[in-house]
């Protein structure tokens, strides 16, 4: 405030231009204060934001609103009356009592305290310099930038330790395998990373069944990193590798097609692909464990097999990955017969029956436990064809999991290798079905339904990528009911 | 009982000729304490102190060892001022109709005989009264009623002092033998008590030059009237003062109690604080510093100088205190560190 150089300035307006510029420097500190109590009030949910499902924009902009909302209340809280200007301004002490005298007979009558009025704007009057309000700034303002730097710091910190963290604590699959679950954000890298630190097939030849999970746990040891969920999500995550190994892009479909066939052998992933290798009648290890970027193997998974298992998981994860591995499993026997609604043949597709006796003994009937890659399933029935019998989707799981975010689809998914009763309580139905006598040899589910074809206008209700996953679904069964494809050994297409 | 006063001189309602007498006042008084360290060496403070208390219309409490130049500061004054002073010299056998006067039987001239009041040395504008505490209780209380109402009472007839009045009392803090210590009522009549200091060599040096010589200086008048005196001492007391200095100057007097829970600080000290008549004293005080200072109001400095003149007589130690040589300076000194 410039009281002295400006010609004639009164009492009242030296005053009020100080309580402007007291005031602002006030606010500014509330401000401050105010970033700092939020700072300290949103840590806490910026660090758990992850495992709270709180979304980013949103938690920003409750912070913001919070302190600006904060710094009003302290600034109303601590608005300055005109009086208490004269203490927030840079004076000598003898100055600042008589400007603060003169304020309070700025009212008055009296000739002497009048004289004192004026005297003092006389004095103002005469300053050669400016009388500045003192910079007081609260203690909270003095931590409020670490504060706001720390919680940038945690903002870009968490999300992968926590969110990977929290993972490893519920996923904790019951496996003896040294795995680092990669975090979704960088789930390709880490799907590479497992690609490229898994162990090169020791080419051991299966016995050609159709035996997923069987057939995984024969074969030589398959890389390390993968869970069924984490599958699921990386088919989530990458669907445009998806798309593109459907393409046929070798390039772009075998890192995808690596990243499923990736997982350790009791995982969904690997059925399917134990399934297609039982199928092609190719060692599943060899056929599982192609090096990453190849294209042959990106070529004969992307190209024709394997999609429908990519395809089905969004929906429900590993049962896509079951019927993947039926279909495949159908495929090294005769070609399949047609569908019959009634009482669907042996080896149809939608059943994942193969024809030969290994496939038909593994037939899991109603259960898809093993197509779903669970381990145990894969364990508990190491008969030939057990885990590549798995039936197609059931609607209704289906349906139930297209109601359910992706959180809840990816703990089912993992649920699926879990043992805890919640856990086994969302594909109950599944588990009952897989303790039937018909999962071990027995004829398939007559009573099981065929999965209809929908029809143009169910096509147009779902989503584009739904569609498009239902859509590669069914075009994967047609094709494996009319192979016009069959990759061969080497994995190119023909 | 009559009671007869002088009129009070009017203010002037005009904010430049309050001005102007102000400015006048500032000018005679610093030419009325130049005339009297002409005659008294040094003592700067204490002159000031009792130039003070007069335009206050206030009594000066003076300590100090006799032969500092008391009574010449007092007879000073009243040449300088032009007021009447006088001197009593305090002693055990002092009666009060010594102080205030006492009625005697006087012949008229037909031979009547009637009583008549014969005014004592109270009669005065500057009274010395030289080693106060020396006299009895009974006397020292006969001059309350002066210092206080400004007038006295014989036999149930009032007879009010000349305006200004002012008692400048002595008391040596050394010899307590023989002594009367003064109540502490009578003590909070005093507006200030100074405490003269020895003077330093070369001063003692000047004194025995002025002293010493052929022919002993006197003061000439700077106030040609009394009225003049009271006229300042009522402008004095119109300079204003903010609400927040007497908040200031509340929470000194206040910081000077003992209160339950005041086991730190300077109260612990303190057996009984300063009076109401503490912060009166201040006020006025800090009122006349002000103008002195060239201000028109009060600032919270001029309430910090006033506030040992005006508390350390007021302020009764507690024995501890007392024992481990705690003077009241150094409580006024703390309890000035501590209030804001």
């Amino acid at each position: 405030m410039t009281a002295a150089n400006q010609s004639h300035v009164t009492l009242p307006e030296f005053l009020d231009a100080a309580r402007r510029r007291v005031q602002a420097i006030r606010v500014a500190g509330e401000i401050c204060r105010a970033a700092f109590w939020a700072t300290v009030l949103y840590a806490p949910l910026v660090l758990l934001r992850a495992a709270l499902g709180l979304s980013d924009v949103l938690l920003a902009t409750s912070l913001v609103l919070t302190c600006a909302c904060l710094a009003t209340v302290f600034a109303i809280r601590r608005r300055l009356r005109l009086r208490e200007v004269v203490a927030h301004l840079q004076l000598l002490p003898n100055d600042r009592d008589q400007i603060e005298t003169a304020a309070e007979f700025l009212t008055e009558a009296d000739p002497f305290k009048r004289l004192a009025a004026r005297k003092t704007e006389e004095w103002l009057h005469d300053q050669d310099v400016a009388i500045e309000p003192k910079r007081r700034w609260p203690r909270e303002a003095l931590y409020a930038g670490p504060a706001v730097l720390l919680l940038i710091l945690l903002w870009w910190l968490t999300p992968s330790v926590l969110r990977s963290v929290w993972e490893n604590s519920i996923v904790q699959a019951p496996r003896s395998a040294t795995t680092t679950a990669p975090s979704p954000d960088n789930s390709r890298a880490a799907n590479e990373e497992s690609q490229s630190a898994a162990p090169q097939p020791t080419d051991t030849p299966s016995t050609g069944v159709a035996s997923g999970g069987g057939m995984q746990s024969d074969s030589a040891t398959p890389p390390t990193a993968g869970t069924p969920e984490q599958a699921g999500e990386r088919t989530e995550a990458t669907g445009a590798n998806a798309e593109a190994s459907r393409s046929g892009s070798p390039g772009a479909a075998s890192a995808d097609s690596e990243s499923r066939g990736a997982p350790s052998p009791d995982t969904g992933n690997m059925g399917a692909a134990a399934g297609a290798r039982a199928a092609d009648g190719q060692p599943a290890a060899k056929t599982n464990s192609q090096p990453k970027g190849t294209a042959d193997a990106g070529g004969e998974r992307g190209g024709a097999r394997p999609e429908p298992a990519a395809q089905s998981r969004p929906d429900h994860g590993n049962q896509g990955d079951a019927s993947a591995g039926a279909m495949q499993g159908a495929k090294p026997g005769s070609p399949p017969a047609p569908r019959n609604e009634d009482q669907p043949p042996a080896g149809s597709p939608q059943r994942g029956d193969s024809p030969s006796p290994s496939s038909s003994l593994a037939q899991p009937a109603e259960t898809g436990e093993a197509g779903r890659g669970d381990a145990g399933a894969g364990l508990k029935a190491p008969a030939p064809g057990g885990a590549g019998a798995g039936r197609a989707p059931s609607p209704r799981v289906n349906q139930r999991n297209s109601q359910r975010p992706l959180r809840d689809i990816t703990a089912s998914k993992s649920s699926a290798h879990a043992s805890s009763g919640r856990e086994r309580e969302v594909v109950g139905e599944m588990d009952d079905a897989d303790a039937s006598p018909q999962a071990v040899g027995a004829p398939p589910d007559v009573a099981s339904p065929p999965v209809p074809e929908p029809d143009a206008a169910d096509l147009e209700n779902l989503p584009a990528r739904r569609r498009s996953v239902v859509i590669e679904y069914f075009r994967a069964l047609r094709a494996a009911a009319n192979p016009t494809t069959q990759p061969n050994r080497e994995g190119t297409p023909r | 009982m009559t009671r007869t006063s002088d009129p009070t001189p009017a203010v002037p309602a005009d904010e430049h000729a309050i001005e102007s007498e102000l400015v006048e006042f500032r000018a005679a008084f610093g030419k009325m304490q130049s005339r009297l360290q002409e005659i008294i060496v040094g003592q700067e403070q204490i002159v000031r102190g009792v130039l003070m208390s007069i335009f206050l219309q206030g009594h000066v409490l003076l300590e100090g060892v006799p032969g500092l130049g008391k009574t010449l500061l007092v007879t000073t004054i009243g040449d300088v001022l032009g007021l009447r002073a006088s001197r009593i010299q305090f002693t055990p056998d002092l009666m009060p109709a010594d102080i205030i006067g006492t009625r005697v039987i006087k012949q008229e001239p037909s031979g009547a005989m009637q009583f008549e009041f014969e005014r004592g040395p109270v009669f005065t504008q500057v009274l010395l009264a030289d080693e106060i505490n020396r006299a009895t209780p009974k006397t020292q209380s006969a001059l309350l009623e002066a210092m206080q109402e400004r007038h006295v009472t014989v036999a149930g007839v009032g007879h009010p002092l000349p305006q200004p009045f002012v008692v400048l009392a002595t008391q040596n803090p050394l010899e307590s033998e023989g002594t009367y210590p003064l109540p502490e009522a009578q003590l909070d009549r005093f507006m200030f008590k100074l405490l003269v200091r020895f003077p330093t060599e070369l001063e003692l040096v000047e004194i025995m030059k002025r002293t010493t010589g052929a022919t002993a200086t006197r003061a000439k008048p700077l106030v040609d009237s009394s009225q003049r005196i009271l006229r300042w001492a009522m402008l004095l007391r119109r300079v204003p003062i903010g609400t927040a200095m007497l908040n200031y100057g509340a929470r000194i007097l206040l910081a000077t109690h003992a209160g339950v829970g005041k086991t730190a600080g300077p109260a612990r000290h303190v057996r009984c604080g300063a009076s109401p008549r503490g912060l009166q004293a201040m006020v006025l005080a800090a009122k006349l510093r002000a103008v002195l200072a060239g201000r028109f109001t009060v600032a919270r400095e001029d309430l910090k100088e006033s506030a040992k003149p005006c508390l350390r007589h007021r302020i009764l130690l507690t024995f501890e205190a007392e024992a481990e040589g705690i003077t009241t300076d150094q409580v006024v000194d703390e309890v000035l560190q501590r209030v804001e």
